[in-house]
């Protein structure tokens, strides 16, 4: 425990100039300057720092309440991709042979909201099966032996999918099929503007529910202390099963949300599984809100590394980048003595 | 065991407490990086009436005016004092019928330690029942109403607290007269 000090009492200059807020300081002012070379750069880390900011914060929910690094948490992206591409097939068709602008809106988001509520059952499915039964049984070890099942499940879903659904891409060109649109001198494609609204309005609402909500402080209260939790009255199986529900289902929305972009394949939640784990080792394990923080952060650093060195390196720059911050503080940018999965 | 009438020596923990026993463990089990109001708030998880959950804050407050100072400092930056009776007042928010106070003065200072003693007299004197496990002798005998000693897992003597001062074995083992 930190010594009794009252956080509003540090002078203010003291509270920002920590290595967290200057490394943070730093990337806006080199993300801003280098908007006025390219803005497409502002935009891809934009875009792409939404997804990783859903698919980590899930990551970082999980480890923070029921402390599973969730190594299936790619599967569950998997997930999302192929129900929206099964679920959104059929209904292109219709949409793209009917005239009307509002069908082709709305066309995407039958699939899009189906895979998340698959991906949300299918978390609930996942923590009745697996880590409830292992909680009765033993709690011995419990970090290294979820690891252990999580890759377990990880192998077994990519296997039955390529089982049942074969070993080819299931992909879209675009989801909404309209002309590019034009803002501040940058042509986006209309499917990359709205995964960034998708995104944004997502993790406002997660971030409200988490704050704000009564159940969203009693997965709070959980990460922080069990044992106090059920003092108050919290069911711990509820709360684990929410937990597991909520982060699948954003892990889904995220793979559906990026079916143009990845098409579905049984491998396909590798990648984001990885760059979701890049997020929440550098923001510090089980944080929340750091880890929508560094979603950014990593998505600024890849997008900067495909850019001016070249794509062959993105993975290399963001590794090389954490083991750096993790030199300066072993706990992650806003890792902290207090475990909690949303910091005050 | 049993509670009013009903067994609950197999219930899981979160749903004795919301039959109406409260617990105040030793370790307070606090959550740390949450406000004071935030903590309270999640005492009440299993009231839903939200006028009920403010009148129940008030009167945490009303107890504890320091509380209501520090309304919106973290949990984990307090004293060990305020963290008493913060774990206290959240015992308080469901308006238990009977609260399990597990060591209240350990690791407190004596003026901290009277404070909460004072506290635990109010609010049993408001109408609920307070079980209270104590080695500070002294003190506790001078507010409890009822009082047993336990020696080696059994009851050996109990009676009021008066009675219990002035019993020359408690005051030749546990007091030092």
């Amino acid at each position: 425990m930190t010594a009794a000090t009252n956080l509003r009492q540090v002078p203010l200059l003291r509270r920002y100039l920590t290595f967290t807020w200057i490394t943070l300081g730093l990337a806006a002012v080199i993300l801003v300057l280098s908007a006025f070379n390219s803005p497409s750069l502002l935009v891809n880390t934009l875009v792409s720092g939404g997804m990783w900011a859903m698919m980590a914060g899930g990551l970082a929910l999980v480890f923070g309440v029921m402390n599973i690094p969730n190594f299936a948490h790619g599967e569950l992206f998997m997930l999302g991709s192929l129900t929206a591409s099964l679920v959104y097939g059929p209904i292109r068709e219709l949409t793209l042979s009917s005239k009307s602008d509002v069908l082709k809106w709305l066309g995407p988001f039958p699939g899009i909201l189906v895979a998340c509520a698959v991906g949300f059952v299918a978390g609930i499915i996942l923590e009745g099966s697996v880590f409830r039964q292992l909680r009765k049984r033993s709690r011995e070890s419990w970090v290294m032996n979820t690891f252990l099942l999580t890759a377990g499940v990880s192998v077994i879903m990519q296997n039955t999918d390529m089982l049942v659904f074969g070993n080819f891409p299931r992909g879209i060109s675009r989801y909404w099929d309209f002309k590019p649109i034009n803002i501040l001198g940058v042509t986006l494609a209309v499917d990359r503007l709205m995964v960034f609204v998708i995104a944004m309005v997502v993790i406002a609402a997660f971030a409200l529910f988490l704050q704000k909500t009564r159940t969203g402080r009693a997965m709070r209260a959980v990460s922080m202390d069990e044992t106090g939790a059920q003092m108050a009255g919290i069911s711990l199986n509820g709360v684990y099963r929410l937990t597991l529900g909520l982060s699948s289902a954003l892990a889904a929305l995220a793979g559906a949300s990026l079916l143009w972009l990845l098409p579905a394949t049984p491998t396909v939640g590798q990648a984001p599984l990885l760059v979701a784990w890049y997020v929440v080792i550098l923001a510090g394990l089980g944080n929340v809100q750091g880890a929508i923080i560094g979603g950014f952060l990593v998505a600024m650093i890849q997008q900067f590394t495909a850019y001016y060195v070249s794509l062959d390196w993105v993975d290399v720059v963001p590794t090389a980048f954490i083991i750096l911050v993790l030199l300066f503080k072993p706990s992650g940018l806003f890792g902290s003595e207090v475990k909690g999965v949303w910091e005050q | 065991m049993t509670f009013k009438g009903q067994d609950i020596t197999k219930l899981p923990p979160h749903l004795i407490s919301q039959l109406g026993i409260g617990y105040v463990s030793e370790s307070l089990n606090l959550f740390p990086a949450m406000s004071i109001y935030e903590n309270l708030l999640v005492g009440a998880h299993t009231v839903k009436d939200k006028a009920k959950v403010k009148s129940q804050m008030d009167l945490v407050f009303e107890l504890f005016p320091r509380l209501l100072e520090r309304r919106d400092q973290l949990a984990g930056t307090m004293s060990g004092g305020e963290r008493k009776m913060l774990a206290i007042g959240r015992g308080m928010m469901p308006a238990p019928t009977l609260m399990l106070v597990d060591e209240p003065s350990l690791g407190l200072a004596p003026i901290p330690t009277l404070a909460t003693f004072d506290a635990l007299k109010q609010l049993s004197a408001r109408g609920t029942t307070i079980l209270l496990v104590e080695q500070n002798v002294n003190t506790t005998l001078r507010i409890v109403d009822r009082a047993y000693v336990l020696e080696q897992g059994a009851v050996a003597l109990e009676g009021t607290g008066e009675q219990l001062l002035h019993d020359s074995h408690v005051q030749e083992a546990y007091l030092g007269v």
